[in-house]
């Protein structure tokens, strides 16, 4: 599982914030490509396979509101 | 998981931090996610979280296209009352401020209250650190203290007036040496009849020395008297109690 995110979107910043957030429960990778930050998820459990992205991109909208 | 729905929205119309702000707001119904687009378009995608209503989130793009709209008028009012907003903050930081911490040379105007409590700008009482008042007596070297001849009470002022007008001790007896000294330069006057000496200066022969010093004094007397009129009555009788004290010394020797 792979999500895109714009660097002019978002900030690497609130990317780090999101990782730290959710470590323990997926191997997680970044990458940028262009102008766009590759977040990779692997290893993560059965029960939070649907959940896990969508919940790592609100903490990383939560993160960039709080001004990171 | 229910079917996404994608809004797209011009950041030509929209600010960004408005963008943000109403996507923050849907966040506890949907995963939300923003993509860039060509044309300066943003999309947001909401897609439901599995304990959503999928009736009610059909209607959720417009919901948040309200959202957007309520969040940008909000932005455009806190853009506009920015400047108001600060002053308000910063004055009411500085009531809150110590004198001590109040730099020199900033005004302050407000005079002591009765209680001794000093006030702050506005009039409002200032308060140390440990929320009590700032008195009078602590701030003695404050220049808020110090300015008592600038105060323009009217009571100040009398103060002021009775502090210029009443002379002081050495003033009195400055002014009585130089009467002293004006009589004993006047000249001799002379008492041909001895009417100015008393009886027992005149029977006495051993006296004559203070026979003859007192005609001369209360002669003198008499011109001052004389010279300077009834304003200078009580100042003369002064005089002349003094020289009667002095010829009583002089006497007893």
């Amino acid at each position: 599982m792979t999500l895109k995110f714009s660097s002019n979107l978002y900030s690497r910043a609130a990317i780090d914030y999101a990782i730290a957030r959710y470590k323990d429960f997926a191997r997680i990778k970044v990458s940028k490509t262009g102008k766009a930050f590759q977040v990779a998820f692997s290893g993560m459990d059965a029960e939070f396979a649907d959940a896990l992205p969508g919940e790592f991109s609100n903490c990383v909208l939560l993160a960039m509101r709080e001004g990171a | 998981m229910g079917k996404s729905v994608n809004v797209d929205i011009k950041t030509t119309i929209y600010p960004l931090e408005a963008i943000y702000a109403a996507a923050y707001q849907f966040i506890d119904r949907a995963y939300v996610r923003l993509e860039e687009k060509p044309k300066q378009v943003i999309r947001v995608c909401l897609d439901p979280k599995e304990d959503a209503d999928p009736k009610a989130f059909k209607k959720i793009d417009g919901e948040f296209l309200n959202e957007l709209v309520h969040q940008f008028v909000r932005t455009k009012v806190a853009e506009s009352n920015k400047k108001i907003r600060e002053y308000v903050v910063t004055r009411a930081l500085l009531s809150a401020q110590s004198v001590q911490e109040i730099p020199a040379g900033f005004p302050v105007p407000g005079a002591p209250s009765p209680e001794g409590m000093l006030p702050g700008p506005d009039g409002i009482p200032n308060l140390g650190s440990d929320g009590q008042p700032v008195s009078g007596v602590q701030q003695g070297e404050s220049p808020m203290v110090d300015q008592r001849e600038d105060d323009p009470s009217p009571g100040a002022n009398l103060d002021r007036v009775n502090r210029k007008a009443a002379p002081s001790d050495d003033a009195l007896a400055d002014e009585i040496q130089k009467l002293l000294s004006e009589i004993d330069s006047g000249g001799d006057a002379e008492d041909p009849l001895g009417i100015t000496a008393p009886w027992e200066e005149q029977a006495a022969e051993k006296g004559k020395d203070a026979k003859a010093k007192g005609k001369t004094k209360r002669g003198k007397v008499k011109k001052v008297k004389a010279a300077k009129g009834g304003g200078k009555d009580a100042l003369a009788d002064e005089i002349k109690a003094l020289l009667e004290s002095e010829a009583g010394g002089g006497k007893s020797k």
